[in-house]
Formats: C-alpha cells, sequence, structure tokens
C-alpha cells in the first residue's frame, strides 16, 4: 500500500468541500481586495445565516431519511404573524390598530410556536399516518402560504419596533445578531445531534428504519420530533429575517427550502440516510453564499450565477458519491 | 493435458487487489453435464473466484479454458454469448415489469419497425417457462412472485441464453423445503440435457444431495476436489475450517434454574395459536420447524413487534404487557433478529452507534448529554471479550465481515443485560468458524444464566445447541421434546411436518408433554 | 358509467342555464384573473378594480394565477366557461398573451389587459377588435427615476450608480431599466456600476446592495429599483452600514414606500396610478359590453412622488 498518498487522498475526500470552499475564498480575495475585508465575512455569515438555520434542521430531517419542503412556507407564516405582533406605534398600517407596543419576546415566542406547530403536522402526518415525507410537507407548503396570504391579505406588514430591528441588524461584540444567533443554533443542533440520545437515534431511524424499531426506538416518536424541530428552526429563521428587513412579507423565503436541501446536500449529507453532518451543512451554506456573495462582487452576471450554482451542487454531490463508492 | 474431458478448466488462477492476495493458484475443473458444488467459508474466495470466471474481474495469473478454448480477455456480455451464466445471491428482478420483459431484458425481440415484438416475446417466454415447468404467465409482474420462483425466472433467463455452464450461487438461501426440490428437479434436468452446474452454497446437507463433485477452499486456494461419494458432510467441514465438528457445539454443562420467562396460550390472529411454554434460567430453548410455521412470528410476538391476539406472558412469574419492542427491553428481554440487514445493522453507522443504540439511555448524564467515554469504553469491552474484529469502534459496521456483524449486534444486546435473549437465526450467512465463535458465546451466556430462546432452520444446531427444543407445524406446537441422544433430525422431522403431534394444547407447566 | 356522464351533463347543462339567467338579467359577469397576488401592488389594481366593480352591480369574479402561464390560461379558460361577459387580465408574460387574446376572440367577449402592457411596440390599429390595454407607459417610470436623480447630482461630478432588477421575464422590469438606462446614458458622468434581478422581493433587495456595498463601496452613489419592495430591502442594508448618502429611488408608492419618503428615508417612488388602472380596466370593459366606442389603449399617467409632493398621497 502506497501510505502517503493514501491518507493524503483520505483527507481530501473527508474534507473535500471545505478545500472547495477555501478555494473560492482565496480566488476571490485576489481577484476583488473588497472580498477580503472582516465586513464582507461578517456580511457573507449574516446572508447565509437565514437558509443555514434552515439547513441545519434539514440536516436532521435528510439523516433520517425525509425530506421538508415546506420550510420556506413555514418562515414566511411565521414571519408575518411575529412581524404583525412586533409593530412599532408609530406604524401607519398597523395590524392590530388597539394593541399597544408588546415586548419583543411575544412575537418571538409566536414565531417559534407556528413554526414548530407546522413542523409538528408535518411530523405527524409523516410519523402516524405514513404518507411520504414528500408528500406531507408539499401538502404543507401551500397550506402555510395560503395561511400567510389570508392572515395579511397579500399585504406586507412593517414598521416593526427597535428590539425586532436590534435581532436583525445589531451587533453583539461587533458580530451582527443574525451571525449570533446562527452560531447559537449551529451549537444547539451539534450537540443535539451528536451528544444527546435523540441525535444518536436520528442516525438510527436513517440507517435502518426496521432495525430501529427493534431495537426499542419509539420511531414514530422519533419522526414528530425531527419535523417539529425543523419546524422550529424555521419560526427561528422568520425572526431573524423579519429583523433583518424590519418587515415581513406574505411571499416571503419562497424556494428557500430548495437552498437549504442545497446547502445540506453540499455539505455531504446523503438522500439515502443515516449520513450527515452539522458541520457539513454549514459548510454548505457557507459555500452557497460565498458563491452568491463573490460572483455579485465580481460582477457576473444573475443568468450565470444561477448556472454556476446549480453545477456545484451536482458537482459536491458526484465528489461525496465517489468517496462512498471508493470506500467499497 | 487433455481438455477435451472438461468444459471448463480454471488453472492456477492469481488474483491480487491492493493489498490482499485474494486467489493464490486456484484449480478448477468442471465437467460436461457434471453439478460441482463449491465450498468454503465467507472470504475463501469462491465469489471472487466466479468473478473472475464471468469477466467481472480479470486474473493476473492463470488460464481458463472453456469449451476446449483457451479463454481470456473478455466482458460478462461476451461470458455470457460463450455460455457461461451466472444466477447472483441478491436476485435483482425489475419488480414491476412482468416476467416476460425480465426475461429478455436488453435482448427485447423486435419487429421490422423496431418496435419491440410483445408477441413474439410472449411465445419465447412461454416456451422457456415450460422448459423449467414454471407454471406462470410471462405476463405476470415479477411482485407476484415468490422468491423462489423468482429464483426460477432467472435460470430460466440463462436457459433462455443456451448456457452451458450455470453458476448458481446460494440459490437455495430463500427457498422453502418443497421449492428447494424443485430447483433440484431442475439442476437434475439441465444436467440430463448436458449443461453443467457450478453450485455455490453454505447449506453442505444439499450439496451432498444434488452434487457430482465438490471443490473446497480456504484463504483463497482450494484445498482439493473429491467425488462427492468418496466424501462425508464432517469431512468437508474439516477441510474448510481446518478443524474438527466436535469443536463445532461446545455445549457447557449448566445448572438450570427456575422459570423466568412463562408463555401462556399465546395466539396471534393470523400467525400461531394456543402457544405455551417456558423457559428457565441458563436454558437453551431451541424453536424448530420449517419455514411458515409461524416461530419467528411467535417469538416477535412476546417482543412486541407483533400484537398478540390473546394470552398472557409472565417474567419472573409476574404477568407483563408488551406492546412495543420498548416494553419489552424494558422488561430486560433482547432480539437478535432474522434478517440482519433488513431489521439487524445500520449499514451506514458505525460500530459503536450500532452496538450502542438501544443502550443509550444508561450513558447520559444528568444533563441529557451523551457521556461519549463511557459509550466507547462499554463497547471496547464487548470488541475485546467476543473478539469482533473491526479496525476502530467508528468503522462502518458495513465494512465487517457477516460474522462480525453478528458478533456486534450479539453484544448489542448483551450490552442491555438481558434476562431472556431471543436469537432468530443466529448463524444465518456467516461462515463456519464465526459459527463456532458465535455457538460458544451462547453457550456461555447461558452459563451466565440468561434464558436463551434461538429459533433455527438448521437442525444440526438446534440439536447441538439446545437443552429442550419447541417443534412447530403450521402455526401450532406439536412437541417440546427435552434433547438427548435419542432426538435426531429425523423425530424432529416428523413433529415439524405435522405427522406427529403430542402437545396438549391448555398449559400444564414445564413439561408439557408428559 | 353512462349513468354517471348523464348526470354529468345534466349538471353542466344547469349550471349554463343558471348563468345564462344571471345574463338575461342585465348585470354583467366580469372575470379579473391576476397575475400575482404576491405583487402588492396588483393588489391596489385590483382592490380599485373591484370596488368600481361592486359600486356598478358587476357580479366580480378573480383569479390568481402565482405568475405562472399555463396557470393563468387555465384561469381564464375556466372564466370562459364560467360565462363572463368581459375578462380584465394582468398577463403574467407580456410576451405570452397571444393564446389569452385567442380565448377571447373565439368566445366573442371584450378582453382587457391592465397594467402590463402586451402592445409595447404595436401600432394601436393593429391591436385586434375587443381587445384593450389599460395601463402606464412602463419606460416612463425608469425616465421619472432617472431625470429625477440627474435633477438631485446634476451632471459634474462623477456619479456611480445599480439598477435592481425585477423578475427578468416582465415587460415592467425589463422597461423601467431600459428607461433608467436611456436616460443616464447621455451623461458621461453615470456610470452604471451593477445590475442585478431581485425577484421584486425585499429581501433579495438587501442582500444585493449588502454585496454591492462591499464591491462598490463609495462608489456608489444611487440604487433605482424598479420597485419599492427592493428600494425597502436596499435601504435596510445602507441604514446597516451607515450609509445615509445614497439615492434609493423605487416604484409603485406602496405604503411602506409612503411613510419612507415622509421619514427621509426613500428619495422617490413612482406612482403608477393604481386607482386610474384598476377603474379604468373596469370601465373600458363595461363601456365596450354596452356597446360604445372604446380606444384600444388608454395611458394613465406616472407620477414621481419625492418629498416635496408626499403630502398630496397620504390621507
Amino acid at each position: 500500500m502506497q501510505k502517503n498518498k493514501f491518507s493524503f487522498q483520505n483527507i481530501f475526500e473527508k474534507y473535500g468541500i471545505v478545500f472547495v470552499l477555501i478555494l473560492m475564498i482565496v480566488l476571490m480575495s485576489i481577484a476583488k481586495p473588497s472580498f477580503r475585508t472582516m465586513n464582507n465575512f461578517l456580511n457573507i455569515l449574516t446572508q447565509s445565516s437565514i437558509y443555514g438555520i434552515l439547513a441545519l434542521g434539514m440536516t436532521l430531517v435528510i439523516i433520517s431519511k425525509g425530506i421538508d419542503l415546506s420550510v420556506g412556507s413555514i418562515l414566511g407564516l411565521s414571519a408575518v404573524i411575529a412581524a404583525s405582533l412586533g409593530q412599532s406605534m408609530t406604524a401607519s398600517n398597523k395590524y392590530f390598530p388597539d394593541m399597544g407596543e408588546l415586548p419583543i419576546i411575544i412575537p418571538v415566542i409566536a414565531a417559534l410556536l407556528v413554526g414548530s406547530l407546522c413542523g409538528a403536522i408535518n411530523g405527524g402526518l409523516i410519523a402516524f399516518t405514513g404518507i411520504p415525507a414528500f408528500i406531507a410537507t408539499l401538502g404543507m407548503t401551500t397550506i402555510a402560504r395560503g395561511f400567510a396570504y389570508i392572515y395579511t391579505d397579500g399585504k406586507p406588514i412593517s414598521t416593526l419596533t427597535p428590539a425586532f430591528k436590534f435581532i436583525g441588524q445589531g451587533k453583539i461584540l461587533g458580530i451582527p445578531m443574525p451571525a449570533v444567533i446562527y452560531l447559537i443554533m449551529i451549537i444547539i443542533t451539534w450537540v443535539l445531534l451528536n451528544n444527546t440520545r435523540f441525535g444518536k437515534r436520528v442516525y438510527a431511524v436513517g440507517g435502518n428504519i426496521n432495525a430501529a424499531e427493534v431495537s426499542g426506538v419509539n420511531v414514530k416518536k422519533m419522526l414528530f420530533l425531527i419535523y417539529t424541530y425543523m419546524g422550529l428552526l424555521a419560526g427561528i429563521s422568520a425572526v431573524v429575517s423579519t429583523g433583518r428587513m424590519v418587515s415581513a412579507q406574505p411571499g416571503l423565503a419562497a424556494g428557500y427550502e430548495l437552498t437549504a436541501i442545497a446547502s445540506t446536500t453540499i455539505g455531504g449529507t446523503s438522500h439515502s440516510g443515516g449520513i450527515g453532518t452539522v458541520w457539513g451543512a454549514v459548510v454548505g451554506a457557507l459555500v452557497l453564499a460565498v458563491m452568491r456573495n463573490g460572483m455579485t462582487i465580481l460582477g457576473i452576471h444573475s443568468y450565470w450565477q444561477q448556472i454556476v450554482e446549480g453545477l456545484v451542487i451536482i458537482i459536491a454531490v458526484i465528489l461525496d458519491m465517489r468517496k462512498n463508492a471508493r470506500k467499497k | 493435458m487433455d481438455n477435451d474431458n472438461y468444459l471448463l478448466r480454471m488453472v492456477n488462477i492469481d488474483k491480487s487487489f491492493p493489498g490482499v492476495q485474494a486467489l493464490k493458484g486456484v484449480n478448477l475443473n468442471v465437467g460436461y453435464g457434471e453439478v460441482h458444488a463449491l465450498v468454503g467459508e465467507n472470504g475463501a474466495g469462491k465469489s471472487t473466484l466466479m468473478k473472475c470466471l464471468i469477466g467481472i474481474y480479470s486474473p493476473n495469473g492463470g488460464e481458463i479454458y472453456f469449451d476446449g478454448k483457451k479463454i481470456e480477455n473478455y466482458t460478462t456480455a461476451q461470458a455470457l454469448q460463450m455460455g457461461i451464466s451466472m444466477i447472483h445471491q441478491e436476485l435483482s428482478p425489475i419488480l414491476y415489469r412482468p416476467i416476460m420483459e425480465n426475461l429478455w431484458l436488453g435482448r427485447e425481440p423486435i419487429n421490422k419497425f423496431g418496435f419491440v415484438d410483445h408477441k413474439q416475446m410472449y411465445k419465447q417466454s412461454l416456451d422457456v417457462l415450460k422448459e423449467i415447468e414454471l407454471d406462470e404467465d410471462p405476463r405476470t409482474l415479477m411482485a407476484n412472485l415468490t422468491v423462489a420462483k423468482m429464483q426460477m425466472v432467472e435460470i430460466a433467463k440463462a436457459i433462455s441464453y443456451n448456457a452451458k455452464l450455470i453458476i448458481m450461487d446460494e440459490p437455495s438461501s430463500a427457498l422453502t423445503e418443497h421449492e428447494e426440490e424443485q430447483l433440484f428437479k431442475i439442476i437434475r434436468k439441465l444436467k440430463e440435457s448436458g449443461t453443467s452446474v457450478i453450485y455455490i452454497s453454505h447449506r453442505l446437507s444439499e450439496i451432498i444431495s444434488i452434487a457430482d463433485k465438490v471443490t473446497v477452499m480456504r484463504d483463497g486456494r482450494d484445498v482439493g476436489t473429491e467425488n462427492i461419494e468418496n466424501i462425508s458432510l464432517d469431512q468437508i467441514i474439516t477441510m474448510m475450517i481446518g478443524r474438527t465438528m466436535d469443536e463445532m457445539y461446545p455445549k457447557l454443562k449448566v445448572n438450570i434454574g427456575e422459570p423466568i420467562l412463562q408463555v401462556k396460550n399465546l395466539s396471534h390472529r393470523k400467525y400461531f395459536k394456543n402457544v405455551s411454554f417456558e423457559v428457565r434460567r441458563g436454558e437453551i430453548f431451541g424453536i424448530a420447524g420449517l419455514i411458515g410455521a409461524g416461530r419467528t412470528e411467535v417469538i416477535e410476538t412476546i417482543f412486541g413487534i407483533r400484537p398478540k391476539s390473546e394470552g398472557e406472558i409472565l417474567i419472573n412469574g409476574k404477568p407483563v404487557e408488551i406492546n412495543s419492542p420498548r416494553d419489552a427491553i424494558a422488561n430486560r428481554m433482547g432480539f437478535l433478529t432474522e434478517d440482519r440487514r433488513a431489521t439487524g445493522i445500520f449499514s451506514v453507522l458505525g460500530v459503536d452507534v450500532n452496538m450502542a443504540i438501544p443502550n443509550y439511555d444508561r450513558f447520559v448524564t444528568k444533563f441529557g448529554f451523551v457521556n461519549e467515554r463511557a459509550v466507547s469504553e462499554s463497547c471496547m469491552k464487548f470488541v475485546n471479550e467476543i473478539q469482533i474484529k473491526t479496525p476502530s469502534l467508528t468503522q462502518k459496521i458495513q465494512n465487517l465481515s457477516g460474522g462480525n456483524q453478528q458478533k456486534v449486534l450479539m453484544a448489542r444486546w448483551l450490552m442491555t443485560e438481558p434476562d431472556i435473549l431471543f436469537l432468530d437465526e443466529p448463524t444465518r450467512g456467516i461462515d463456519v468458524g464465526a459459527k463456532a465463535e458465535i455457538y460458544k458465546l451462547i453457550t456461555m451466556l447461558a452459563a451466565d444464566g440468561k434464558c436463551i430462546v434461538m429459533v433455527s432452520s438448521e437442525l444440526p444446531e438446534i440439536l447441538g445447541m439446545s437443552d429442550r427444543i419447541m417443534v412447530m407445524h403450521e402455526g401450532r406446537v406439536t412437541a417440546i421434546l427435552d434433547n438427548g441422544p435419542d432426538i435426531t433430525q429425523e423425530v424432529i422431522m416428523r413433529y415439524a411436518t405435522g405427522t406427529e403431534n403430542d402437545f396438549k394444547e391448555e398449559y400444564r407447566g414445564i413439561y408439557a408433554k408428559e | 358509467m353512462k349513468k354517471f356522464v348523464l348526470m354529468f351533463l345534466i349538471v353542466i347543462a344547469a349550471t349554463g342555464m343558471l348563468v345564462s339567467a344571471v345574463g338575461a338579467e342585465e348585470t354583467y359577469k366580469i372575470g379579473y384573473a391576476c397575475n400575482n397576488f404576491n405583487d402588492t401592488f396588483q393588489t391596489v389594481i385590483e382592490g380599485y378594480a373591484k370596488a368600481y366593480a361592486m359600486e356598478n352591480g358587476v357580479e366580480y369574479v378573480y383569479s390568481d394565477a402565482g405568475e405562472d402561464i399555463l396557470k393563468q390560461q387555465d384561469q381564464i379558460k375556466a372564466f370562459i366557461a364560467e360565462g363572463v361577459d368581459a375578462l380584465i387580465v394582468v398577463p403574467v408574460d407580456t410576451s405570452a398573451a397571444e393564446p389569452i387574446i385567442d380565448m377571447a376572440t373565439e368566445a366573442k367577449i371584450p378582453l382587457v389587459f391592465v397594467n402590463r402592457n402586451p402592445f409595447a411596440g404595436v401600432k394601436p390599429e393593429d391591436i385586434p377588435e375587443g381587445v384593450y390595454y389599460v395601463g402606464s407607459e412602463s419606460i416612463d417610470a425608469g425616465i421619472f427615476q432617472a431625470e429625477y436623480l440627474v435633477k438631485l447630482l446634476g451632471t459634474e461630478k462623477p456619479v456611480g450608480y445599480a439598477i435592481l432588477v425585477g423578475m427578468l421575464s416582465n415587460e415592467a422590469a425589463v422597461a423601467r431599466t431600459e428607461g433608467n438606462k436611456q436616460v443616464l446614458s447621455k451623461y458621461p458622468n453615470y456610470k452604471l456600476l451593477a445590475e442585478k434581478n431581485g425577484d421584486w422581493q425585499r429581501d433579495q433587495g438587501l442582500t444585493i446592495t449588502e454585496n454591492w456595498l462591499t464591491a462598490f463601496g463609495d462608489e456608489l452613489n444611487a440604487i433605482l429599483s424598479n420597485n419599492d419592495e427592493m428600494a425597502l430591502g436596499a435601504l435596510e442594508a445602507l441604514e446597516a452600514n451607515g450609509r445615509d448618502d445614497v439615492i434609493v429611488m423605487g416604484v409603485d408608492l406602496i405604503d411602506d414606500a409612503k411613510t419612507a419618503i415622509l421619514e427621509g428615508r426613500l428619495d422617490a417612488s413612482v406612482l403608477q396610478d393604481g386607482k386610474g388602472q384598476g377603474e379604468g380596466a373596469m370601465k373600458i370593459a363595461l363601456a365596450a359590453l354596452k356597446g360604445e366606442k372604446v380606444d384600444p389603449i388608454t395611458m394613465i399617467p406616472y407620477v414621481l412622488v419625492t418629498p416635496e409632493n408626499i403630502k398630496d398621497y397620504v390621507e
């Protein structure tokens, strides 16, 4: 055996996508000095935070061999409800005209509850009726979106309290709040997946659902919890994006589910279940954010950006499959 | 040498992969119209040799002569053209297409417009199916066939290629007794028509009854080829593992204690009725019967995988309500399932997770986090104790051999510290050497005071290991026998086929038979 | 099976009679096919059309195509089958208006396109009989923005500007962008730094602007947005970066934009007269039904709204 070559290959295959990310950052930095400013890196982190948070939950969902197409819609619904409860007194078109300014915790809790509830409905359908996740969440996609339109009558909800604005635009120790929240959720999800029974069982459910059942894992409860957690993260993401725009639109985040799925997939989470990591989802989200940020800065036309994004997703999966094939 | 006497001669075949010499100078000679068994432990090189033969691998050294001609550097498609056809262990039919499309896949007859000629296809399919006496409409979907019939379709496909040599890799592993007989009939017919068969199987008794010659492989070499009349089963095993039969079932003398598990008049809506038995501390309780007798279903029902329709389960004399595997585990039961792939291993996960999955509750700190160090230590203990060969704890279990996978699953249940352990076909699909180790482990567990309930289709295993044997026939218990020298395979078969039945179905305690 | 078909036919026939019975009472039924209710300004136009219909005793039905061309065609088909007397349509894609025109012509009912102009560059006499357009010249909005920008920043010192483009397939996006460039390309001191599509969405306007700030820094002096939503997103990005020197303009004058102009944050918006378009479309449909002579194209002028005249637009 040629040991050196072997181990190098091993490292490259295991962390290949990290190298891709570093390479992208280096190339962009050379091409455009303004790319490598601290400010821009914080920007990238902030920009990736919204779908990055979704990708964290999507990692759990995909490890368990599922899919959630409804996260964009759940985000939209949670966002408009949170915004309606978070309007400031000066708002010209108040959703609740007679209501005073509520403390920020109320709209935040509302968003998390709405998100979790939608997720729980997804999870309940999947776990207890046995309909495929693809179908259940596809249904939820249009249902949640419909409710968002009904709730707002199709109009944006704006002029939110300063506290809400702080969540989207404030900074702690120079780090933008969305990035702070993203980092916290990364840590929580990482611990959840790696250091708790729940996490171990997520892998087991995706790895072999029958064996999990026989091993005493409550598979139905697991599925229910996984989708509920996904919904909760959609709620958190909704708070962040509402804060960033200091407003919410019922059509918000359409298609974000695909970005989240793409991030997760680029990060090496396998759709055949049982394989995936939180850091993979983070790197995947960053790859997409760096790409979008970088290409805009370089002035690459919108049309081409879409093509490049698609290619990156496909190439990432090919690399990943090669990695798994080689092991056999 | 004279090539004309043999249809196939493989001479001094070498094959190496990076780091491994898989085949070392293997010879295999197969005559015309001969059924030639190829046996050996898993990893002995049988599959590699066959892959060299059908053109998936090309050997690094040696020569292959087929039908008097030297052949080299060919593809599987070319091998098929020459008349070498293989029926794989894991069938891969296209389930929701008809039989005939599966038969003619890739060489569908076409009409003069270039469209598939379904009429022609149907007619040709009828002919081929008739040849193997498979009475099915060629338009039937594959999904509607039993595994045995799918296998027959595969054989039909091989015949339709005018194969001179058909390789069958573990063809009987999924078949019932009756279906197996059907298969043998076809093999004999093939033989009469001059077709040769290479028959790979773990079931040595089959080989004795169907093969003309047997070649034994071990560690990438052929250990010898014998005419089947000149060799006994024990001799074959000794050749395969390099040790004798006595070492196979290392039964220890164990003091049998009080009843732990009591099952009273247990019934399942569909699979079995009025099953009653007791298992005592330190006892190995074998359950025998033909496929479909309801053995697996009985223990699955006790373990809460299936709902019972009637009956009572007592542990240590107290009635327990078990509605899910979780309840069973809480009552200190463990269950090693029959189908390792489908309901046992998490193939892409590590050895550690595979072992620890029902046990995480005991490795949790007061903050709810998993104590990884405790998990590893515990796993490591089992890896050492029962000698699981794995490069690391995080190794994906799919990269381990079948025997080692089975040991990991044993360790999984041992870690739960069960009082009662259900083993469903504990040695299915693993090689002889690993079998011996599993038997040793089971014996040690019994000696350690656990109840073992073992379902097995291999009668030597049941007879070699059990203290008592329950025999079932079509969902009913036909006997509970104390194991002893007078209990032979024939005795058990009489109960298993229902020709004899002396079991009184109302519950009367341990010695129900008397 | 036969019974079922028979029943089905009876139901259809009954529905048909009902519809014709309603028609006989001289109340008109008019179908409004909106492109996308997620587009705030579209809901404004639709609201005025609906209000006008109610006042005049018109039976009003509407649909939302969610920016899906085929969905819209199916909805219009359904309207015709339902027996509407006239159609008002905001086409999803102005280049795919042909099938809609064919359907209306075949059904011999008047068709009024509103807001999005499928006849840009077509001579009025070439527009088919019974088909009308009510709206504003999209390019004007872009021209208004650009001219006001020149008025604000002058023609001397160098100015870097960027354009937030709507959805690439929309005529309004293409024409407004074109209007911006048509004016500004005449002034050598104006440099187009970038143009990028933000699909009309506020969050995308925000993200794109953040990236522009990184790329161009102080070079960026103005952002012309195809609509208010994206402009408001751009404002959030600018304010978060402490850049209150950048001129931002939108189109549509939605409520949020009014507030932003009043607060002095947004520099201008161009008002498409939603009331004029919505009511106008309904008026023309009714006039055509009553057999009055109607011009095929009715232009409702744009209005530039700035801090100077914003008072006129707040109730």
